[in-house]
């Protein structure tokens, strides 16, 4: 019970990454993880992956320049144009151009996504600690409380969490990384628990290193391994998330560039005007499955070193 | 001797139209096939009470119109015509009418349909308890029911109401059994009894209502096509919020009627050979935005012209609506005879809404460009009912919302459900509105711009949402609604629109949207000439 939870299929294959393996090849912390990384050339899906959220970033960063356009400019004479080259990607039902309204929607989208996982990680590495190093009782309460958690499905979690504080962008990242933090802070307490019992750990504490030395130095470096990779899998699932909850009406309201909103709104023209619903759909996927291939790239590394 | 002859000639034509069609192909049309269950999909909101007494909104009359009976109805000239009651006589000095039942006419309960009843579901729509508004407020003047005889009864007014059979015709009045409405509400809500040609066998929450025959059916209003039961053995009323759903399940053949249909659907179905379109427009006001005179900046007359001519409209519905839409200068629907239409009020004009907003002391700028004055910014609350308008609807107030912001008008669009939307009209949370209001008749008038249509009904809600108190409005919507001279009627009702317009209380926008998309297998449905609902008695299945 206090050992590893086998259920879990992230814990079981990214244990190997903080197994007390680098210990034997000259020391813990970040020398060594840091070597582990970037040892082997990128693969091609890595590149992949990682030119496509560059790609995404420099959207949401600089939508300006990939699209100079107004996303909420409306031109109701030109409503619900196909794609064509005036319109890469079609204007909507206010003759709103799809394309400029993709690239600025990248922003909202993706700091949904990556602030709830920020959220969602970060509860659950004060979780994860707790349990992994406090003292017997407390563990226990947390990994109680955590299945607890764990007993709602998470989507269901953070549509309770809408209904208490009311709807909007900020309620729905908060949400959304509330509910998916229980997975996260299972899985770090597992890894700190591996930790803790380490030969470098025992080192440390026989070499009288204090508390906190023990945690920056020696333990989050270690579980850090695992937390990147959890966090590119975790983006790309917020994302997917942020999207629904913003299709459902609860994210963003209209008319936000946000691709959920946008999907939502074209929802009603789906089988007349296919463009406003695919485009936004698709960017969604794009950058779900870009994150989501990144994270296993990096995972698949990390077992094999 | 005359009458066996004229039977036996029916009988002979009856025959002889049988044996023409089955030698046919193709049994889609010709006589009326009884049996079979029509799947009606409907995609306003659920009512939370399927007695259209409670409350009373267009979506409780939808599915009502089935089960439920007025006592009198419209033909399609606008003429009142027999239903419950065979005849009707008005006193000389307008404030009591003599109501004559039809005979023999029982309730789904067993009840017989008398005086009494008629007095019980009066009561039952003025007992504040029932919490009714439609109804309610149709009944203002009403002060009681004299049962005169078994069948007759007498209604009795404070002042003659010109709008009473008008408003009787609806289905938000429609006679219950008295039996029946003495039970709990809550049980009267799950099942309603009529004496309709349908009756509610069960309700399964968020899903559908099922309805079944009433074999003994015997009170189809003086227009309907047949007597007796109707043709179909049920209805399965569901519910299908997402419009492109509900169309896919239609040309799927999983449903057999759509309503709420979105314009972009209504051009594709027209392509369609199995699905044929009903436009029944509703009656009473149409649809419009109306502003809230009662706070800032509304209250200045100078704001809500200028909000008025910044308000691209004219461009919105075109894009929008694919012309299934006409635009409206009117606040009365284009159904209504009575209405007065006046574009001139209504005209896209940015430069004179700069004007009007710089007249009236909103001159300063915030950093979004918006106008402000005195550090305020000329903000403006919209709560959208997401139920009660369209997705096109909502893409329209963007538009607007996206033209009012050249002027300098911020437009916070708030898209809620229903019950959060009237707690936001309730609480006085709003600087603007979409309120569709459904009434037979000008008498809608009274209800939307007279004072006493700010003060909210037993339901908590009040329909004069722009909020007018014009002692002058109230005046003549009094002599009007007093008045039994038509002429005169109508000259009063055109002074108060022609008031109520030059007010800029209102934005008219189009006709209140109704539109049905049914399968070429259904026939004989029509949309009832009061409330436009549709109307399944003469309706049946050839397939």
């Amino acid at each position: 019970m206090t050992l590893l939870p086998p259920t879990d299929g992230l814990t079981a294959t990214t244990t190997p990454a903080a197994s007390p393996t680098p210990a034997t090849r000259g020391g813990p912390g970040t020398a060594a993880r840091g070597r582990r990384r970037w040892m082997p050339r990128p693969t091609v899906t890595m590149a992949a992956s990682a030119t496509v959220l560059a790609v995404l970033a420099i959207a949401a960063l600089f939508p300006g320049l990939v699209a100079p356009g107004d996303p909420l400019a409306i031109d109701p004479s030109a409503s619900f144009q196909a794609p064509s080259l005036a319109h890469p990607f079609g204007t909507d039902e206010s003759g709103r151009d799809i394309l400029t309204r993709v690239v600025h929607g990248a922003g909202p989208s993706l700091l949904i996504g990556v602030s709830a996982t920020a959220i969602g990680v970060g509860l659950a590495l004060v979780f994860g600690l707790l349990a992994g190093l406090g003292p017997r009782w407390l563990d226990f309460g947390t990994t109680r409380l955590l299945e607890v958690l764990f007993a709602f499905p998470g989507l269901l979690f953070a549509l309770l969490f809408i209904v208490v504080y009311g709807p909007g962008i900020v309620t729905s990242t908060i949400a959304v990384g509330l509910s998916t933090a229980p997975g996260y802070a299972r899985i770090i307490r597992s890894q700190v628990l591996v930790a803790r019992r380490s030969p470098y750990l025992e080192a440390a504490t026989v070499l009288g290193r204090g508390r906190a030395w023990r945690i920056t130095r020696h333990l989050l470096p270690n579980v850090a391994a695992t937390l990147f990779v959890l966090v590119t899998l975790g983006i790309g699932q917020s994302i997917v998330w942020a999207s629904s909850l913003s299709y459902l009406g609860l994210g963003a309201a209209p008319p936000t560039a946000e691709w959920g909103a946008m999907l939502s709104a074209g929802r009603t023209y789906i089988t007349s005007f296919w463009w406003m619903t695919f485009f936004p759909g698709l960017f969604i996927v794009i950058s779900a499955v870009a994150t989501t291939l990144l994270g296993r790239s990096i995972q698949a590394r990390s077992r094999r070193s | 001797m005359h009458r066996r002859l004229t039977s036996l000639l029916a009988t002979t034509a009856a025959a002889a139209l049988l044996v023409g069609c089955t030698a046919e192909a193709t049994p889609a049309s010709g006589d009326p096939v009884t049996g079979g269950t029509l799947v009606y999909a409907t995609g306003d909101a659920e009512p939370t009470c399927l007695d259209p007494h409670v409350g009373g909104n267009y979506p409780q009359a939808l599915i009502a119109t089935q089960y439920l009976e007025s006592l009198v109805s419209k033909d399609t000239d606008g003429e009142v015509i027999p239903w419950l009651a065979d005849s009707w006589q008005v006193s000389d000095d307008g404030l009591s009418w003599e109501f004559t039942l039809k005979e023999g006419v029982t309730f789904t309960d067993g009840t017989p349909l008398t005086s009494a009843a008629v007095a019980a579901n009066v009561a039952h729509v003025q007992d504040p308890a029932t919490a009714s508004s439609t109804g309610y407020l149709a009944l203002a003047k009403v002060t009681g029911v004299e049962e005169v005889d078994e069948l007759t009864a007498r209604i009795t007014l404070s002042s003659p109401d010109s709008g009473l059979l008008d408003s009787l015709s609806q289905t938000w009045l429609a006679i219950q059994s008295p039996t029946a409405l003495e039970r709990t509400q809550e049980e009267n809500c799950e099942a309603p009894v009529g004496t309709g040609p349908f009756m509610v066998e069960a309700w399964d929450r968020q899903e559908s209502v099922t309805l079944s025959r009433n074999d003994d059916y015997s009170s189809p209003p003086a227009d309907a096509a047949h007597t007796g039961a109707a043709y179909l053995d049920g209805i399965e009323w569901r519910f299908i919020p997402d419009s492109a759903s509900r169309y896919a399940a239609l040309q799927s053949g999983t449903v057999d009627v759509i309503d709420n249909v979105q314009p972009d659907t209504i051009v594709a179905a027209e392509d369609d050979d199995a699905i044929d379109h009903i436009d029944a427009p509703r009656p009473g006001a149409s649809n419009r935005l109306e502003l809230n005179s009662s706070v800032t900046p509304f209250d200045d007359i100078l704001v809500r012209e200028a909000f008025i001519r910044s308000a691209n409209v004219d461009d919105a519905v075109s894009s929008l609506f694919f012309g299934t839409a006409e635009r409206s200068y009117s606040a009365l629907s284009s159904v209504e005879t009575l209405g007065v239409s006046d574009e001139s009020l209504f005209e896209y004009d940015p430069d004179a809404a700069n004007d009007l907003l710089d007249e009236a002391g909103w001159t300063g700028r915030d950093a979004d460009g918006y106008r402000t004055k005195d550090g305020e910014t000329l903000a403006l609350t919209f709560p959208v009912s997401t139920n009660q308008s369209i997705p096109a609807e909502q893409s329209l107030f963007e538009q607007l919302q996206s033209t009012a912001a050249e002027t300098g008008f911020r437009v916070d669009l708030e898209p809620l459900d229903l019950a959060s939307w009237y707690a936001a009209l309730g609480e006085n949370d709003y600087d603007l509105v979409s309120a569709p209001y459904t009434k037979v008749g000008a008498d809608v008038l009274r209800i939307l711009f007279d004072t006493s249509g700010t003060v909210p009904a037993p339901s908590g809600y009040f329909a004069n949402h722009a909020q007018v108190k014009d002692p002058e409005v109230d005046a003549l919507l009094a002599q009007a609604s007093a008045t039994s001279d038509a002429g005169e009627r109508a000259e009063l009702y055109a002074e108060v629109q022609q008031r109520v317009l030059e007010g800029f209380y209102i934005l008219p926008l189009y006709d209140q949207q109704n539109h049905y998309l049914h399968s070429t297998d259904v026939q004989g449905m029509r949309a009832l000439p009061t409330v436009s609902t549709p109307a399944l008695y003469d309706a049946w299945l050839g397939r």
